[in-house]
C-alpha cells in the first residue's frame, strides 16, 4: 500500500455523513452525559463513598479490623483524589497527543491495579473480619479449633489465588495493549527530545 | 429548536466540518467503540470548548485537534454506555468505496493510535507543519514517523 497513490482515491471516498440539526442538537444537549464527565463522575462518586466507609468503620466490633478498614479508606480517599486530578488535567483543547495518550494510558494502568488491588484487599479484609468474629467461638470450642482454622487458611488462600487469576487473565490483553501503546508514546518522546 | 447565536454559528461549524469529524471518528472504531458513538464524544467535546475558541487558529485545525485527541483518549469505565443519539442510518456505508480505500481501513486498525493520527492527517493533504500544530509534535518528528509509518504500511500491505 502506498500511502502518497490512495491520496486521489482518499479525496473522491464516501466519508461524510448526513447528520440533520435536529440530531447534533440533540447530541449537545447531551453534554453531561459524555463517556469523558462519566468516568469523571464515577472517580467523584468512589470518593464519596470512600468518606461513607470511612466513617461506617466502626460497625465492626474489633479494634484491629476497625484500624484496617479505616487506614485502607483513608489511602482509598487519597488514591481517588489523586485520579480525578489526573482525570481534571486532561484538556482535549490544548494538550498535545502525546500529552492526552500518555494521561490515558496512565489511567486505563491505575484502572487495571486498582482492580487487582481490590481483590487481594477483599480478602484479606474477609479473612481478618472472620478470624476475630469466630475467634470467640473456636477458643471455646477449642476440639474443632486446629481443624477450622486450617479449612478456613486454605479456602482464603484458594480464594486470593484464584480471584488474582480471573483479573489477571481478563485484563492481561488490557495491559498488554496499554504497553504497546506506552511504546508508541515513548518513541514519539523520544524524537521530541 | 436553535435557542441563541452561539448554538447556530456552532452548528454551522459542525456542519461544515463533520466530513472531518467522521474520518477522525473512522480511523479510530472498533467493535467496542462504535463510529456513533465516537462521532458524538467529538461533537460533545467540540462543544464543550467552543465558548473558549477565538480563532486563533482555522476552525478545521481546532476541529482535527479536539477530534482526534477525543478519540485517542475515549474510554468507558462502565459497560452501561452513556445516552446517544441514534446515528447509524446517517453513517455512509463504507462498502460503497474502492478496493484501496477498504484495504487502507484493514491496515489502519493494526496502526498505533497516534501512528493513525498522522496518516489521516497526511491523507487529508494537510502540510507538515499543520500537521505538527494539530498534534503538538515536532515537525521533525512528524516527517521522521510519517517517513517510518509509509514504510511500515507498504510493509504490512505485502505481507498479507
Amino acid at each position: 500500500m502506498d500511502l502518497d497513490k490512495i491520496k486521489k482515491s482518499w479525496d473522491t471516498a464516501s466519508l461524510k455523513p448526513e447528520i440533520k440539526d435536529a440530531k447534533i442538537e440533540s447530541m449537545i444537549s447531551h453534554e453531561g452525559q459524555s463517556a469523558f464527565n462519566k468516568v469523571l463522575r464515577y472517580e467523584l462518586i468512589g470518593f464519596v463513598a470512600g468518606v461513607i466507609c470511612l466513617f461506617a468503620s466502626f460497625v465492626f466490633r474489633y479494634l484491629p479490623v476497625i484500624l484496617f478498614f479505616a487506614v485502607s479508606c483513608l489511602l482509598a480517599l487519597g488514591w481517588q483524589l489523586y485520579k480525578i486530578r489526573l482525570l481534571k488535567k486532561i484538556d482535549m483543547l490544548k494538550m498535545s497527543i502525546i500529552e492526552i495518550s500518555r494521561s490515558y494510558i496512565r489511567y486505563r494502568r491505575y484502572i487495571i491495579y486498582e482492580l487487582i488491588f481490590s481483590v487481594i484487599w477483599t480478602i484479606i479484609m474477609l479473612t481478618l473480619f472472620a478470624y476475630f468474629e469466630y475467634q470467640n467461638k473456636w477458643s471455646i470450642d477449642t476440639e474443632n479449633a486446629t481443624r477450622s482454622i486450617m479449612i478456613f487458611s486454605i479456602c482464603m488462600a484458594a480464594s486470593l489465588s484464584i480471584g488474582i487469576l480471573i483479573v489477571l487473565k481478563y485484563f492481561w490483553k488490557n495491559l498488554k495493549k496499554l504497553g504497546q501503546s506506552i511504546k508508541e508514546v515513548q518513541a514519539f518522546e523520544k524524537e521530541e527530545e | 429548536m436553535v435557542k441563541t447565536s452561539i448554538d447556530k454559528e456552532f452548528l454551522d461549524m459542525v456542519k461544515q466540518h463533520d466530513a472531518i469529524i467522521f474520518k477522525v471518528a473512522s480511523f479510530y472504531t472498533d467493535n467496542d467503540n462504535p463510529i456513533g458513538d465516537l462521532y458524538q464524544e467529538v461533537v460533545l467535546n467540540l462543544w464543550k470548548g467552543y465558548p473558549s475558541f477565538r480563532g486563533d487558529s482555522k476552525p478545521s485545525t481546532w476541529i482535527y485537534r479536539i477530534a482526534i485527541n477525543t478519540c485517542v483518549s475515549f474510554f468507558r469505565r462502565n459497560k452501561n454506555k452513556p445516552v446517544y443519539v441514534d446515528i447509524r442510518e446517517d453513517i455512509p456505508n463504507f462498502e460503497d468505496n474502492s478496493d484501496d480505500i477498504k484495504e487502507l481501513y484493514r491496515l489502519i486498525n493494526r496502526l498505533e493510535k497516534i501512528e493513525r493520527a498522522l496518516v489521516l492527517l497526511y491523507l487529508d493533504d494537510k502540510p507538515y507543519k499543520e500537521i505538527a500544530e494539530i498534534t503538538g509534535l515536532t515537525l521533525t518528528n512528524v516527517a521522521t514517523k510519517l517517513s517510518r509509518i509509509k514504510e511500515k504500511l507498504k510493509e504490512m500491505s505485502n505481507n498479507q
